[in-house]
């Protein structure tokens, strides 16, 4: 016995290095696709707060460019509300019986705007912190815009704070489609360029061009119908393969991200749940 | 307790450097030093060593947080820990190991803080980026990026061990 604790008395730094090494491996392993846990995360009040601090400053040094890009989508959507407005008035005017058209008062899809506490686009995996939480009514795989262009999806939530795996993490898929033709592939991302991402799925049949709008399909509920992904960069079918490679320039930029809106579809769960009753059976 | 508060201190600002100004510039793909090691070097050489084990993992835990990386910074800063101490007395004869000696230049001399530094943070480096890129795909990347912050922490490093010496 005496010479069990003298054992483990003259290894005990060995042994203490051992657990300690074992034990952040298996957490690694563990969080390796993306964090879960709220506390030991950017989402834990203490690392948000001092990265709130940091991207203060950013934002005031940045306000010249958020300013340009805030009149711009001003003046889309003034455009948007012009048109539609011209359109309702249109519609109403025509039909004299109104039980054929009802104009949908209430969209399932409602945007509500966060402010970006925290980014990385120079790591293997990246993430974004926003300042919304559950509190504000964010829940997991809500898709998260700029503008009218895709930024990632929501991947975990605390009470004030969201974790958002951009388009350029490894673990982010979305399914988009070729604006010109309507053909539908994913978009991932391999680690090294933070404004390429690779369009997978689109098979050897379809002509690709360069210039291209991707665009979003709205097959899944996270994202709506038609925004704006990126640019077809460069499209390579390697010899023998049935699909395509397809470089997209990504369209919004990671490094200057300040303003974004988080995409809350108020179907999501009913078209989940749908799903995956078909998968169980 | 003077001594604890000015490690904390110490920690602190450390962290703040590194997650504040270091991480938010975003060099490059290539350029992330991991700074706040530093801090890990500066511990005193008589430190109990399974007390060093533990404010690595502390101080690998608390960069995991900020990075999302749960495990990653911690598995670095415990083997880092757990290799200073051999080095320190590859080093420095025992003499010199005196009670709340901290590695420094002025201490050291310059060839031995050079060799005792630059091990230290090549090992630290490799690990981190092989592990956190964790396949060998595109292992040549993973290469010039072990490659290029190690040069731009060693630096770092050397820059505030210079300034320490000629205003203690």
């Amino acid at each position: 016995m005496r010479n069990l604790i003298q054992f483990f008395l003259k290894y005990i730094v060995f042994i203490l290095f051992l657990l300690l090494e074992i034990e952040s491996f298996v957490l690694y392993l563990k969080h390796h696709h993306y964090p879960n846990s709220v506390f030991f995360s950017s989402t834990n009040v203490v690392t948000a707060g001092v990265l709130n601090v940091s991207n203060e400053v950013k934002q005031f040094v940045n306000l010249r460019s958020a300013n340009s890009f805030l009149s711009s989508e001003n003046a889309r959507l003034n455009n948007r509300v012009a048109a539609l407005e011209q359109e309702l008035t249109r519609l109403s005017r025509s039909e004299g019986d109104s039980t054929f058209f009802t104009y949908p008062a209430s969209s399932p899809i409602r945007f509500l705007s966060a402010r970006v506490v925290n980014a990385s686009s120079n790591r293997v995996r990246n993430y974004l912190t926003l300042d919304r939480g559950s509190d504000d009514g964010v829940r997991e795989d809500m898709g998260v815009v700029s503008g009218n262009q895709v930024v990632g999806i929501v991947k975990s939530v605390s009470r004030h704070f969201c974790v958002v795996l951009p388009l350029i993490h490894p673990s982010t898929g979305v399914s988009c489609k070729l604006r010109s033709n309507g053909y539908v592939g994913v978009l991932r991302w391999e680690p090294g360029d933070d404004s390429v991402g690779l369009l997978a799925d689109v098979g050897r049949h379809v002509s690709v061009t360069r210039g291209d709008s991707v665009v979003t399909s709205g097959y899944t509920s996270v994202f709506p119908e038609g925004f704006y992904v990126g640019r077809v960069l460069d499209c390579e079918l390697p010899t023998g393969a049935t699909y395509y490679t397809i470089q997209v320039g990504l369209g919004v930029n990671y490094k200057t991200l300040s303003h974004v809106e988080i995409v809350d579809n108020k179907y999501y769960e009913e078209q989940r749940v749908l799903e995956e009753m078909l998968e169980e059976e | 307790m003077k001594n604890i508060l000015s490690h904390l201190f110490r920690f602190i600002g450390v962290v703040l450097i590194q997650v504040l100004l270091i991480d938010q510039m975003s060099l490059s793909v290539y350029v992330r030093p991991a700074f706040y090691i530093y801090f890990l070097l500066c511990l005193p050489v008589s430190f109990p060593r399974w007390i060093e084990l533990l404010v690595g993992f502390g101080v690998g835990m608390t960069m995991d947080s900020f990075s999302n990386t749960l495990g990653l910074h911690a598995f670095c800063c415990v083997l880092l820990s757990y290799l200073r101490p051999f080095l320190i007395q590859l080093f420095v004869n025992e003499e010199d190991r005196k009670a709340g000696m901290t590695p420094s230049l002025s201490l050291f001399g310059w060839n031995t803080y050079l060799k005792f530094s630059s091990i230290l943070v090549v090992v630290h480096h490799c690990v981190l980026f092989c592990l956190e890129s964790f396949s060998f795909f595109g292992f040549g990347q993973t290469i010039i990026r072990i490659m290029l912050s190690s040069v731009v922490c060693f630096l770092l490093i050397l820059i505030f061990e210079v300034v320490k010496k000629n205003n203690p």
